[in-house]
């Protein structure tokens, strides 16, 4: 399946755009699932650069297009970065860069990828870019949350956000590494593509699952033994970051999950509501670099208050 | 594609080449070498966007001893490309791209085989009309970035301010560089036979990469300009080089007509004391020296000081020397690198106040090369 296939709406719109000469200086496209955001990134350089481009569509076959997919062409500048975050130096760099002229296209395409990881300082040293780019540069900023992004940024882009659609590709995917159908409805429900593109095996999923899914039970009826939980099946099961990260999503699904049940109850309303905000602070101190266990355990001792109260 | 070729010769030739190939860019197949091979000859091609050189080896000169067995194109990874033939045992090499991109590489009884890239995905360099109309000699060129480059701007935040502004006019290159604190400004003739008049500025880091291109090298180089590259073209090599977008500052006028107070100094032994004044003002926090020119008494004094350290005074033997009395101070580095663009010559400085820019000049050629340097306030 094509990325138009998949994004019609906001492809025919980019097309549009193109074809009546409204290209802005700036866009910020949003989308929960970061592979298809890079995607539609993508296709919006080639659709902007392709010179055999029909109504703003570009034709995906030719040299340019073949470049620009396999991250060889010239003028396009992509700022990506396996660390945790994009700094000042790397946006200094990109903009000397991008005083100079172009090569072989007739402008300039900077692509920050994960713009959300962009540093307080480092996003303040591209605003004045983003206001007033020297010569025809087109500035792509690619990020899974709107709100992640300084405002001051948003203020001077266009936000475009992708339509939630289901990732046929992503699906075919994980049925071959052994997912099941169940499985897949959760992942697509909770959003967990992004944390998917690392290749985390079906079984070990499903163990996450398992293992988040009994905490948080445990969290509402024994918090005591959920504390002891943290460091005796928790952390065994959980290999690194990325593991975290999904098993910390699929919590935050099963939290959503109870709030949901509760809804007509209302002591029981009252409760889940507030564990889930204790859940999302301790999933807060997680991003911010406190260990998981740190972030876990505080959390079932806040539960216990909780259930002393209830 | 196949071919055999002197290896010694090769490795010559590709030097220039593997000066544009970064290893730190972000666009992989760039850091690769293009090898192109028409019925003619080879074509290599390094880049790293910002710079491009391209240098031809003819089929036709028998030193190359260029044998082509069939044609084509491949990229190679440039590190271990370059590595592989200084270390190849032969004389000769062979080098024969099978399918899939795969190169034999065959010399003596060794054979390597590398994964290539395919040639197509390699940006394509611009095509700058050349029309050859526009020529300036090596020594020229050398002389004129030698003697501007090193007072173009080193600090990112006004990025113009990086490159070297080229103005030309009918027989007339001006070259300016200022980073805002200095200027350098020197005019070399061009032999144009266009009616066009040009503007534009070039990074000065390609310009330095120029310079180290052209050394022992004498000929005419050709220039062409386009709308967003420069091409220099001499014995066989193509250098390319984007240019800096935005508009040059004017700095016609920043140049004072007249003066006050005029020295006249050999510049060599001038750049000494400066040196040794300059021990003293690096240790201090605001690097500057003071220079105190008594007309009446034909004395010009030179201060450098550091609290901490201690001071030094230095009398100046002029050569020269008439206006009014003055007291100066100015960073000692940006004279140090003026004077050192001077070489062994002598120099005529002008004053205009205390808190004017001053000009260097060298005696025989003082309509040519100027230089600038902005005082610092110190009261």
């Amino acid at each position: 399946m094509t990325i138009v296939q998949e994004q019609p709406q906001i492809t025919a719109e980019l097309a549009k755009t193109i074809t009546t000469q409204h290209v802005v200086h700036a866009y910020l496209f949003t989308g929960s699932n970061q592979a298809q955001v890079q995607r539609v990134g993508i296709w919006f350089m080639q659709a902007l650069f392709c010179p055999h481009a029909k109504e703003g569509y570009p034709c995906l076959q030719c040299n340019f297009c073949q470049r620009i997919q396999n991250n060889d062409f010239p003028d396009v500048l992509t700022l990506a970065t396996d660390k945790k975050s994009l700094g000042v130096d790397d946006i200094r760099e990109a903009k000397r860069e991008l005083e100079q002229t172009s090569v072989e296209a007739s402008g300039r395409i900077l692509l920050i990828k994960q713009a959300e990881k962009l540093t307080t300082s480092a996003a303040n040293s591209l605003l004045k870019f983003l206001e007033d780019p020297v010569g025809k540069v087109t500035a792509l900023l690619l990020t899974k949350s709107v709100i992640a992004v300084l405002p001051t940024i948003q203020s001077r882009v266009q936000i475009l956000s992708l339509a939630d659609s289901v990732d046929t590709n992503l699906q075919v995917d994980l049925q071959e590494k052994g997912y099941s159908d169940n499985d897949l409805t959760i992942i697509q429900q909770a959003h967990l593509e992004d944390e998917l593109m690392a290749n985390i095996a079906g079984d070990k999923f499903k163990q996450l699952k398992q293992v988040a899914q009994t905490w948080v039970q445990q969290l509402a009826h024994n918090p005591w033994q959920a504390f002891i939980a943290v460091s005796t099946t928790i952390l065994p099961a959980v290999e690194n970051r990325l593991q975290q990260q999904l098993l910390l999503s699929l919590m935050e699904w099963y939290f959503s999950q109870q709030l949901n049940q509760a809804v007509d109850d209302h002591v029981k309303l009252q409760w889940a509501k507030q564990i889930t905000m204790a859940f999302l602070h301790a999933k807060q101190l997680w991003t911010a670099n406190v260990s998981l266990q740190n972030s876990l355990e505080q959390l079932a001792l806040q539960a216990t208050n909780l259930s002393k109260r209830g | 594609m196949k071919f055999t070729i002197n290896r010694n010769q090769f490795i010559k030739k590709i030097s220039n080449v593997q000066r544009a190939i970064s290893t730190k860019t972000t666009i992989p197949i760039l850091t690769g070498i293009k090898l192109e091979l028409s019925q003619e000859g080879l074509t290599i091609t390094g880049s790293d966007v910002d710079i491009s050189i391209q240098t031809f080896i003819s089929v036709s000169d028998a030193d190359n001893e260029l044998h082509i067995e069939n044609t084509g194109a491949i990229v190679l990874p440039a590190r271990f490309f370059n590595e592989i033939i200084k270390k190849l045992p032969g004389e000769q090499f062979t080098l024969n791209v099978v399918e899939n991109n795969q190169t034999i590489i065959k010399s003596g009884k060794t054979e390597f085989t590398i994964n290539g890239l395919d040639a197509n995905s390699y940006p394509r360099l611009p095509e700058v009309e050349s029309n050859e109309k526009l020529s300036i000699s090596a020594e020229m060129l050398r002389q004129l970035v030698d003697e501007t480059v090193f007072s173009a701007s080193k600090q990112e935040n006004r990025p113009i301010l990086t490159g070297l502004h080229l103005k030309i006019s009918a027989e007339k290159l001006l070259g300016v560089a200022t980073d805002s604190h200095r200027l350098a400004q020197r005019i070399v003739k061009v032999n144009n036979q266009s009616d066009n008049d040009y503007d534009i500025v070039v990074p000065a880091r390609s310009l330095k990469e120029l310079e180290h291109c052209l050394i022992e090298d004498n000929s005419e180089i050709k220039i062409s300009i386009s709308e967003n590259q420069i091409l220099f073209e001499f014995q066989n090599t193509l250098f390319y080089s984007r240019l800096l977008e935005g508009n040059y500052p004017g700095t016609d006028r920043l140049i004072p007509t007249s003066s006050d107070t005029q020295l006249t100094f050999d510049a060599k032994s001038l750049l000494q004391s400066v040196e040794r004044a300059s021990l003293l003002s690096h240790a201090s926090r605001n690097n500057v020296v003071r220079l105190a020119i008594d007309v009446n008494a034909s004395k010009v004094t030179l201060y450098g000081n550091s609290p901490e350290v201690g001071t030094v005074e230095e009398n100046l033997t002029t050569e020269a020397l008439s206006g009014a009395d003055l007291e100066i101070s100015f960073n000692p580095d940006y004279l140090k690198e003026a004077l050192q663009a001077f070489g062994d010559t002598k120099i005529e400085v002008e004053f205009t106040s205390a808190l004017h820019p001053f000009t260097l000049k060298p005696s025989d050629n003082k309509e040519n090369f100027i230089q600038l340097i902005t005082p610092v306030r110190t009261f």
